[in-house]
């Protein structure tokens, strides 16, 4: 997965969210949407400092028939940053270029 | 329909089919491109980005970083290279505290650098630099000029390479962030005094998108998932590793050849490329909006504001020379910078801003405060004309003006009470 995409996972997987290499970022927060399936609507939210996200923090448990929304907001824009997306033991971690923000969504059926 | 009128629709339709169409729509996904991968682009299509200076900076940072980094492998010849070998010994030993170890372009000093001690209230650094040893000016004057080059070379055998070495110890005061409502006059530079501030900004920035725009991309996030569960049903694949090439494949087969049982081989509609291209679309439309909304808030302008803070500095240093190479000079600074267009204008403008809706209005709840941080920030750095010049910045830590100290330095050289060597002429 490149910098942000879409990926499917079963309920009852466990995914994590870390940041890699944020070392040239002034700072960083992310957050977790969940959206319900079957309605589209927006069920909870939360949010990670980088702190949170450098030692692991942002991870839980997937619930059947939700989506997993995660938004990577940082300054400066125009710098790269390694993250690493884990859902059910696939790992998908590539370094990001500087650019507009890209998600990162799993689908949970 | 007269004449004219089918001239005029002829021209509506001919003008209709010049019309360039959006750079997206021109490309559709190609057969080895993936869900993921198509998306991306389109997001970039829409919102280009330059991505060219990312790479070269990581480049050159790394390597800044492995040419700092202590070594004894490409030790430069001559005086830098002998000190080197010297330090090389001990740097196993010291690695922990030698931060880097950097040869001058002269190659006739050697500084080390060691690792920054850090805490609330400021944070201390020491460097040691040996330099290549020369005769005192003052002694090299009297000596008189037919014999000079041999004498000073006679007077700096008495001493060996660490006959000029000099010691600097800085330490900058600072002051590190608390929350927005604490946060008044704030010192330093480092990025991680200011990123609990940052943070919440970043976070405020979320709360400010509005709802129809994240609406559009949980809709549009329905769909996807709704097209990825069938993906998945039929063919065990993820978006992620799916490409167009297989969706084309699976949506081709024909309905009247005998279906293979197997379940990786069933097919999907015959519509499936067209409706999956069209949710994508309107998600990455979704969320370019969410960029440009995200976008106009100016985080860019966030590391000038911070590299723009005051800091306060005091430092001493003790160049202890041999006696050919002269005297001992300790040296005292106490150095204030500032930028004009700072971190701390945010903060007060905040605070200015708060105190005039508290007194007109009830209190604000957290969103309406985050909103006010996210004006605060706007209002400095469209006032101060930041915004174009922080995005057009190829480096991420630019600073917009160069902040000077105006408090400079107090000298004091140190009379050595040595003997100077004797003269031979």
């Amino acid at each position: 997965m490149q910098c942000g995409g879409d990926t499917t996972g079963r309920a009852g997987d466990g995914w994590s969210f870390r940041l890699l290499d944020g070392s040239n970022l002034l700072a960083c927060t992310a957050k977790l949407t969940i959206i319900d399936l079957q309605t589209g609507a927006k069920l909870r939210s939360e949010s990670f400092s980088q702190a949170q996200l450098e030692s692991g923090q942002a991870r839980g448990t997937l619930e059947a028939q939700r989506i997993y929304r995660i938004d990577f907001l940082r300054t400066p824009t125009n710098v790269p940053f390694t993250v690493e997306l884990t859902v059910g033991g696939r790992t998908f971690s590539d370094p990001c270029p500087g650019g507009p923000t890209l998600p990162w969504t799993i689908f949970v059926s | 329909m007269n004449r004219a009128q089918k001239i005029l629709l002829l021209l509506v339709f001919t003008a209709l089919a010049g019309l360039p169409l959006p750079a997206y729509s021109q490309t559709p996904p190609s057969d080895e491109e993936t869900w993921n991968k198509y998306k991306l682009r389109l997001l970039r299509e829409m919102h280009p980005v330059s991505q060219t200076d990312a790479p070269a900076l990581v480049m050159d940072r790394t390597k800044a970083a492995v040419a700092a980094k202590p070594t004894t492998v490409t030790a430069p010849e001559g005086f830098a290279g002998r000190i080197n070998d010297s330090f090389a010994d001990f740097l196993p030993l010291f690695q922990f505290a030698v931060d880097t170890l950097s040869t001058s372009d002269d190659q006739k000093s050697v500084t080390v650098k060691f690792n920054p001690l850090k805490f609330d209230f400021g944070a201390f650094a020491l460097t040691a630099t040996v330099a290549e040893p020369q005769v005192f000016s003052e002694i090299e004057t009297a000596i008189t000029e037919s014999a000079r080059q041999s004498q000073s070379e006679a007077l700096l055998k008495s001493t060996d390479d660490f006959g000029d070495i000099t010691a600097a110890a800085s330490f900058g005061y600072r002051r590190k962030a608390g929350n927005w409502s604490t946060a008044k006059r704030l010192y330093g530079r480092e990025a991680t005094l200011y990123r609990s501030l940052i943070e919440d900004l970043l976070s405020a920035a979320f709360n400010a998108v509005p709802a129809s725009v994240e609406e559009r991309r949980n809709q549009a996030d329905q769909t996807l998932a709704q097209l990825a569960g069938l993906l998945q049903s039929v063919t065990g694949k993820s978006p992620d590793e799916i490409t167009f090439k297989e969706i084309r494949d699976l949506s081709q087969i024909d309905e009247t050849a005998p279906r293979p049982q197997t379940n990786e081989m069933r097919k999907l509609p015959s519509n499936f490329e067209s409706r999956l291209v069209a949710a994508l679309f309107d998600f990455v439309k979704a969320q370019d909006d969410f960029n440009n909304v995200v976008g106009s808030f100016n985080f860019d302008a966030l590391p000038t504001l911070i590299d723009n803070q005051p800091q306060i500095v005091l430092s001493a240093s003790r160049r202890l020379s041999a006696d050919v190479v002269g005297p001992d000079v300790t040296t005292y600074t106490f150095s204030y910078e500032m930028g004009s267009n700072n971190f701390n204008e945010v903060l007060s403008r905040y605070n200015e801003m708060r105190r005039e809706r508290s007194d007109a209005a009830p209190p604000l709840d957290p969103r309406g405060l985050s909103g006010l941080k996210l004006s605060a920030l706007k209002d400095v750095v469209d006032e101060k004309g930041l915004a174009r010049s922080s995005v057009s910045s190829s480096a991420p830590r630019t600073r917009m003006s160069p902040s000077t100290p105006f408090i400079t330095t107090t000298h004091s050289p140190e009379p050595t009470g040595r003997k100077l060597p004797k003269l031979s002429t």
